[in-house]
């Protein structure tokens, strides 16, 4: 047998090479698991920190959850062994994604954001950060009161290093934005980062895809177009960018060539089934049916599609219906958000579905 | 009153050379481009003009050294150069896309403060080829002084720069580092740049771009684009591939790394403009799966950045991008077609990346698919070599599972495609596409032991009380006793899991330490899983110890037999043991004592 620690050092070393995904993933849990075995605590920490981060940008929120989970029972025994720093920042990533589960019920859910705010508070934030992701939450349960008061206590603290960077802040505040329909001002707050004058690790990734909607309301389908092009490009190998995925879809459905389109289902449509976040999942489908919409009405009923296992099957000919595959789409979809629903005590996703409507009217037909 | 800054010349300068040039030789640039500029301006009037540009160092015993740039361009009249003075430092403003504004004069102005870096005095020689003018001197200081006046000599159209070296710019004015500076910069031009020192001169970029240029055959348009790789990026490259895009007329080589590239690092390339140097770190450029590949390209109808460090990101950079990924698509298609050798080789370092375009691209999919390589159990196998082997394609899509293995399936000598990396387990789903005779079969830790052989019905029988012990003893640990044979039959039992018991196994790992906060959330995840997995320990029937065992009567025996043979399949599979796990080795050692001393009570 191989000297486990010297695996480890081999694992960590290709792991390096390896861009986030599930080979990157599978390696570190193997180096995790050998450090458990030699009982070595604070290499058991480490490894789960790096963990944590490639399950959270690839998408694999329930990996994320159980690294962090152990870290920060490990931290609570013995908070001088390790940075505070970096549990807390890592936090922000558990508060952000588990929202997305909707199995998690609220109280629990609110539990964990109380449970943030107070390490956040002993920890000697400006509650930045704290705030700024609340908004996040209240947007997910559709409590536009509450957003609009996280929004006002977040822009009155100073910034400090437990705060998103720059780029990521810019792209929250067009989200709220759109949140709201105020599509001038989404535009307005995404502008430093199309320009390219702030990026980070995701930004301006997820930016232009979520700016799509925001421009066709606007009518501004050149810039549209654009933001296409270069944002597509950009998420399209990303595991942990369904959303953008989803965004995407719904513009080339609706503004772009359904030929691309079909080439996107097809691309994207296992990885968002097999996304353990609903949310995720919720936004593919919605996107998926809008392109069945957009299909039937070009006159398109039957086509031959890759499709993973999960949706109805194609017919004797290979050809799949465009009208059952959309049916079922919407009923996965609606299946989702009705959990949403139940977990919020809100109807922040029926909106959601009522609101579907609108957006086929934002489409733009050639000729 | 109207007031008027004091501006000092020197410290904008040093600001200049600090904060706006990434590199002090940048002035060579600004002098080549002047000298570019000039030339094509005076082949406006006269074609036939033979446009030449020289750079020479002069070392002067004792004075500090000099550069001397000359050339045969349009050159200044006294009235032009007084223009320029007027322009310098008013419209040294590029607009808004980096292009230097205005005029000509206005941007030989700007280019010349550059200048101010490596030199506290810029002495300008110039006559116009425009009108019969004489001469012009012009002498300016980094105090912002200067003077003019006409010479009586009769020289050449065409201008010349004088630059006398600044205290410590010493290294600026060798002949090593202008012949540097001007290939860095000037290696596309089509004018012969000389750079002379005392007796020796030589051309920088004699070849021009070497892309261009005609060649007997392939392989020797190849090794001399290699030497240019070599020269540019000082750098062995294994291949060299011309990519142009007809969107903003570009043209170069894509340059293949000698060594496996890693798929998230950004590459520089180098890119000229008008074949005058723009930027050597532009990312970018090429489609995200070309990773493997630098290049060199120059573009004639693309726009640079403010910086001028880059091209502006615009829809003709769009579909340059697209076309010079098609151009080198085109071009590996081809080599696989025609130069089967060639592609092996590049292959074999660069199989990350065509397994990257293959799963993007549908035709490079079905021309791609059977040179691809994959790691296996019997070392490194190519899709057709795995296709050629039998009608089963046996592959594992998790790294992990795959080591925990590989060595179990090679003793019982089935192949297995280890497909946990990236692309792979897409790119292998699609194989019945393009090899409809082949069965494609996705092995599972639990379905592995299908492949193992089974009992017959006497061994089923002997085995029989062993096997219902096991499975009450595992049940509270969802694990699934079961026995084949298998090799090797030194092993006596194998644990396998599936990644997910495996993730089931990692999060109630976590449970065991988290707050109760976490415990409900890592609950509320597990039931959002469906039902649970179970593991399976399959005993070998083969092992001369599990046969010994299967005869063994007692019921109790056989449970702790069980347990133990099950916390060792754990720690052969390097699973760390949870607290439950742990209580069974201490179990299972004290039934085997219980049974010793059983076997001792007789005596008395």
């Amino acid at each position: 047998m191989t000297d486990p620690r010297a695996r480890i050092e081999e694992i960590q070393e290709q792991a390096w090479r390896l861009p986030r995904g599930p080979a990157k993933l599978a390696l570190l849990e193997e180096a995790v698991r050998l450090a458990d075995m030699l009982e070595d605590v604070e290499l058991g920490y480490r490894l789960r920190g790096d963990l944590a981060e490639t399950a959270t940008f690839s998408g694999r929120i329930d990996v994320l959850l159980v690294a962090f989970s152990w870290k920060l029972a490990q931290f609570d025994r013995a908070p001088d062994r390790f940075s505070d720093f970096d549990i807390l920042w890592q936090y922000k990533w558990v508060a952000n994604n588990v929202l997305d589960f909707s199995e998690v019920p609220l109280p629990r859910l609110l539990r964990l954001f109380d449970d943030m705010e107070r390490r956040y508070r002993e920890a000697g934030s400006t509650m930045h950060a704290v705030w700024y992701i609340k908004r996040d939450l209240y947007q997910h349960m559709g409590d536009r009161e509450r957003a609009a008061e996280a929004d006002a206590r977040y822009r009155k603290c100073r910034r400090d290093h437990l705060s998103d960077c720059v780029a990521c802040v810019a792209h929250g505040d067009a989200g709220y934005h759109r949140f709201l329909r105020q599509w001038p001002e989404a535009l307005d707050a995404a502008e430093p980062l199309l320009s390219g004058r702030l990026t980070c690790s995701e930004q301006p990734h997820i930016a232009f895809g979520r700016l799509l909607v925001p421009y066709l309301h606007l009518k501004r389908l050149d810039d549209a177009r654009a933001a296409h092009q270069r944002g597509y490009k950009m998420v399209r190998g990303g595991p942990q960018f369904v959303a953008s995925h989803a965004h995407h879809l719904e513009f080339e459905s609706l503004a772009g060539e359904p030929a691309r389109a079909k080439a996107m289902v097809e691309r994207h449509l296992p990885g968002a089934l097999a996304s353990v976040s609903s949310d995720n999942r919720f936004q593919f489908l919605l996107a998926a049916k809008l392109w069945t919409d957009r299909m039937l009405k070009l006159g398109k009923a039957r086509m031959k599609l890759r499709l993973p296992a999960g949706p109805p099957p194609a017919d004797a000919d290979g050809r799949s219906d465009l009208e059952r595959l959309g049916g079922w789409f919407q009923d996965q979809a609606e299946g989702i958000a009705a959990r949403f629903d139940a977990r919020n005590g809100t109807d922040a996703f029926r909106r959601i579905l009522d609101g579907r409507a609108e957006l086929m009217e934002l489409a733009v037909d050639e000729g | 009153m109207d007031h008027r800054f004091q501006v000092n010349l020197r410290g904008i300068i040093d600001l200049l050379s600090n904060h706006l040039y990434s590199r002090p030789e940048v002035f060579v640039r600004e002098l080549l481009q002047n000298a570019v500029d000039a030339i094509t301006a005076r082949r406006a009037l006269d074609p036939a003009c033979p446009g030449e540009i020289r750079l020479t160092v002069v070392a002067r015993g004792g004075g500090p050294p000099m550069l001397e740039a000359r050339d045969d361009g349009v050159g200044l009249t006294e009235a032009e150069l007084h223009a320029l003075l007027a322009t310098i430092g008013q419209s040294s403003k590029r607009d808004e896309q980096g292009r230097r504004t205005g005029d000509f004069l206005g941007q030989f102005g700007i280019g010349l403060l550059s200048c101010f870096v490596v030199s506290d005095e810029i002495v300008v020689v110039t006559r116009s080829a425009r009108e019969h003018a004489p001469a012009v001197e012009w002498r300016a200081r980094v105090d912002g002084t200067y003077a003019t006046r006409t010479l009586e000599a009769d020289v050449a159209p065409g201008t010349q720069v004088y630059l006398t070296c600044r205290p410590g710019r010493e290294e600026f004015f060798t002949a090593e580092a202008v012949t540097d500076a001007a290939f860095h910069y000037g290696a596309l031009l089509p004018f012969p740049v000389h750079v002379e020192c005392g007796k020796s001169s030589r051309v920088v970029n004699r070849d021009g771009a070497p892309w261009r240029a005609e060649f007997a055959d392939e392989d020797e348009r190849t090794r001399a684009l290699l030497r240019f790789g070599e020269k540019t990026f000082d750098e062995r490259f294994l291949d060299a591939i011309p990519i142009r895009s007809r969107a903003g007329g570009v043209d170069g080589v894509a340059f293949v790394l000698a060594h496996p590239a890693n798929l998230n690092s950004r590459r520089g390339h180098r890119v000229y403009l008008k074949n005058m140097f723009l930027g050597d770190s532009v990312d970018d450029l090429l489609p995200d799966w070309a990773f493997f590949a630098r290049a060199v390209v120059n573009a004639d109808d693309l726009r640079p950045t403010a910086s001028r460090e880059g091209f502006y990101e615009d829809d003709r950079l769009e579909a340059a991008r697209a076309e010079l990924g098609e151009s080198l698509r085109d071009s590996l298609v081809d080599m696989a077609k025609r130069r089967g050798d060639r592609f092996r080789r590049f292959l074999e370092i660069h199989h990350l990346a065509i397994k990257a375009l293959a799963a993007q691209d549908d035709e490079c999919f079905r021309l791609f698919v059977d040179w691809l390589p994959f790691e296996t159990t019997r070392g490194r196998l190519t899709v057709r070599e795995l296709c050629e082997d039998g009608a089963v394609v046996r592959y594992v899509d998790d790294v992990s599972i795959y080591h925990q293995l590989a060595k179990v399936a090679s003793s019982q000598g089935l192949t297995l495609v280890n497909a946990g990396y990236v692309y792979e387990p897409e790119l292998l789903a699609r194989l019945p596409e393009v090899r409809p005779d082949v069965v494609l079969q996705r092995v599972e830790p639990e379905n592995l032991a299908q492949e193992f052989d089974e009992l017959d019905l006497d061994e089923q029988e002997a085995f029989h009380a062993l096997l219902d012990a096991a499975t009450e003893a595992l049940r509270p640990f969802r694990c699934r006793p079961e026995a084949r044979k298998f090799r090797p039959s030194d092993m006596p039992a194998l644990y396998q899991a599936g990644s997910d018991a495996r993730f089931l196994r990692s999060l109630e790992q976590s449970k065991e330490t988290a707050d109760p906060l976490f415990q409900g959330l890592l609950d509320s995840i597990a039931a959002g899983r469906g039902p649970v997995a179970h593991t399976m320990l399959v005993l070998n029937a083969s092992n001369p110890m599990i046969r010994r065992l299967a005869t063994i009567k007692s019921r109790q025996a056989l449970a702790r037999a069980a347990e133990v043979l099950y916390v060792q399949g754990l720690m052969l599979a390097h699973q760390p043991l949870s607290s439950g796990e742990l209580g069974l080795l201490s179990r299972g050692l004290a039934g085997l004592l219980d049974l010793l001393a059983d076997r001792q009570e007789p005596q008395p």
